[in-house]
């Protein structure tokens, strides 16, 4: 009796806890569409990564991804054949935009993927301990790098090590943790006198509940917010090492390799680094857009 | 906390980074790769070769003292010799470094100057065209890399409109003028060369406008929406109440508390223009620390790399000293809070 009523209690306050979280995911998207621009960089954002999960099916010439020739058609302007044209070896510059794409993503994805944990860790933990030897450590550390910029600290890393793709990541993910670390430890370190911190203090809950179950909670928006537009700027730090020739190698697909290797043919076969130009600058758009619009709908001011 | 006791504590601060800063790349360009003359002179260089050359440059000794002769060299401004071209690694960067902070610095005028510019046209006229531009100008700025503007630059303003020269320093037939600073621009004018001067000016226009376009629109976008923040205060409703004209209250009034965050952020555009010069110099063939830093990058020449980054991060930080302390100058407010983030 008692325990039938519990769970037609429980079901109840499941459903209305269900309604809310309806209500709540509605309000969000009515903010995040309010402004025109962030609809914008969501359709941008979807379009790049369909295209490119799907590149060998949607690209007019597949195999012209890669070590590809054919110098009968090398350097042709762009025509109803080739839309934006061919290079300086023959092959199609919109097939290898889109499986540029690729690599653009999975850098991005990789690169904040990997550092953006341990920059969390580091600045919850620093924050958890403001003001003790922990903080100090942490914080200065996060200091010394952020005291190069982060694309010359890169190359550095890159001159001790091959120059390829995934060494071009590492050398990226290595740089980036700290402004994660700084971004968490300005929030938790800001918690620490709340009241529900000192209550769980109180009520005996360990170090790591308190700094994973109460603080980070507090942090997610803005954790996610600079996600999306860090995006934006890895994909621009890892196409400017391609560029100079320090990230990703022939004959692999990259937007900053195709710039540096058109820029050698201007002005006149100008589409050659002019595509995947403007490519980079519409890939970057779309996750600053959308990273802006992420940032007006959850109210996030620290980014 | 006085200003003095500000800046003396910040200058530790920033000695503190600078020495952890140094063996980070310590560990970078020494520990990291093991060999570094092996590195440099290549698998099928003779070992007693390899051997020789260790001793001449320390590397048989232990890490930590590696470290401290590292370390007092470049304190002495010595950065040991190149293990690839065996020339002395100072003279090298002393004789590329001006052309690269010639750059540096004139796009940073750019920057501040057209930013700040652009930001008040846009408070000014808001919500009209103008400020619509100035905001579509202000995105495209963020998400563009510094290679695209200036390769976009060149295009159509060098080969389409033929209005710049789009490589080198000098135009050919005009001799360099003796180097004082090694800032072509400045040299020429403490020369009276006023025909290598207009000459070096533009050339070092596009460059420079394609390496200040981040920072500009970044600048653009902060004076915009601190100045329309200002503009909303008490303050200016009362002046304008006493019928200030509205000129005097944009500018006098409302423009320099305005500045405080545009001049906050200088120090991070400095870097961002610092290193943005690698990609620009690369499309304009400027002789600047560039090409010397991405040479010695390629050749594994760890021992200019680990001076090129170093030399970087002493700019930076000590250009960010100077901003801070403008920063404490401009707002008081600043100097009372402990400064928990460092630099």
């Amino acid at each position: 009796m008692l325990s039938s009523s519990n769970t037609a209690e429980t079901a109840a306050i499941k459903e209305n806890l269900w309604q809310v979280r309806k209500d709540n995911l509605r309000r969000s998207w009515y903010k995040f569409t309010g402004n025109r621009l962030s609809i914008v960089g969501l359709i941008i954002v979807i379009t790049v990564i369909l295209l490119a999960l799907f590149a060998p099916w949607v690209t007019p010439y597949p195999e012209h991804r890669g070590a590809f020739v054919d110098f009968n058609n090398a350097m042709q302007a762009p025509s109803t054949e080739n839309l934006l044209g061919t290079d300086a070896v023959g092959r199609d510059i919109l097939t290898r935009i889109i499986f540029g794409f690729r690599f653009s993503l999975i850098m991005g994805f990789v690169v904040i993927g990997l550092a953006a944990p341990p920059g969390i860790i580091a600045g919850l933990v620093a924050g958890y301990f403001r003001d003790t030897w922990i903080d100090t450590l942490i914080m200065r550390i996060t200091d010394i790098f952020l005291a190069v910029p982060p694309l010359i600290l890169a190359m550095a890393i890159t001159a001790v090590l091959p120059p390829n793709v995934f060494y071009a990541m590492l050398a990226v993910t290595l740089m980036w943790w700290p402004w994660y670390a700084r971004l968490v430890y300005g929030i938790s370190s800001s918690l620490q006198n709340e009241f529900f911190v000192q209550a769980a203090q109180i009520t005996g809950a360990s170090r790591a509940y308190i700094i994973f179950k109460e603080i980070l909670p507090n942090c997610i928006s803005a954790i996610f917010t600079k996600m999306t537009l860090d995006l934006g700027i890895v994909i621009i730090i890892a196409s400017s090492l391609s560029f100079v020739g320090l990230g990703a190698q022939p004959p692999t697909p990259d937007l900053g390799t195709m710039v540096a290797d058109g820029a050698k043919y201007m002005p006149d076969q100008w589409w050659m680094t002019v595509c995947p130009a403007l490519a980079i600058v519409i890939i970057v758009l779309g996750f600053n857009l959308l990273g802006d619009g992420l940032r007006d709908m959850l109210a996030v001011e620290e980014v | 906390m006085k200003l003095s006791t500000f800046i003396a504590r910040r200058l530790v601060l920033s000695l503190g980074v600078l020495l952890g800063l140094s063996i980070l790349i310590f560990i970078i360009a020494r520990v990291v790769p093991g060999d570094p003359v092996r590195l440099a002179l290549g698998a099928r260089a003779p070992q007693d070769v390899v051997e020789r050359v260790s001793a001449e440059m320390h590397l048989d000794k232990p890490y930590p003292t590696q470290y401290f002769i590292w370390l007092k060299g470049v304190v002495q401004g010595d950065f040991g010799t190149s293990l690839y071209t065996r020339r002395n690694v100072s003279e090298d960067i002393k004789a590329f470094l001006p052309a690269t902070l010639e750059l540096a610095l004139f796009a940073g005028l750019l920057m501040t100057f057209f930013g700040i510019l652009l930001g008040v046209l846009s408070v000014q006229k808001k919500n009209s065209w103008v400020d619509n531009i100035v905001r579509m100008i202000s995105y495209l700025g963020v998400v563009t890399p510094a290679f695209v503007f200036a390769i976009l630059f060149v295009l159509l303003f060098g080969y389409l409109l033929s209005a710049f020269p789009v490589s080198g320093r000098l135009a050919e037939g005009i001799t360099s003028p003796p180097t004082i600073t090694g800032m072509i621009t400045i040299d020429s004018l403490m020369t009276g060369n006023f025909k290598a001067f207009f000459s070096a000016l533009t050339h070092l226009f596009l460059p420079a406008m394609a390496l200040s376009m981040a920072g500009l629109s970044q600048q653009a976008r902060i004076a915009r929406s601190s100045m329309s923040d200002n503009l909303q205060k008490d303050y200016i409703l009362a002046h304008r109440a006493c019928g200030l004209p509205e000129r005097k209250i944009m500018f006098k009034y409302l423009l320099k508390p305005s500045l405080i965050p545009t001049v906050s952020i200088l120090g991070l555009d400095f870097a961002a223009l610092l290193s943005n010069a690698f990609l620009v110099e690369m499309v304009f063939n400027w002789p600047g620390i560039s090409r010397y830093g991405v040479n010695a990058i390629l050749t594994k020449d760890l021992n200019a790399v680990a001076a090129v980054v170093m030399i970087l991060g002493i700019t930076f930080v000590s250009i960010n000293i100077v901003v801070d302390i403008i920063v404490a100058y401009l707002d008081p407010r600043i100097r009372m809070r402990r400064d928990r983030t460092g630099a």
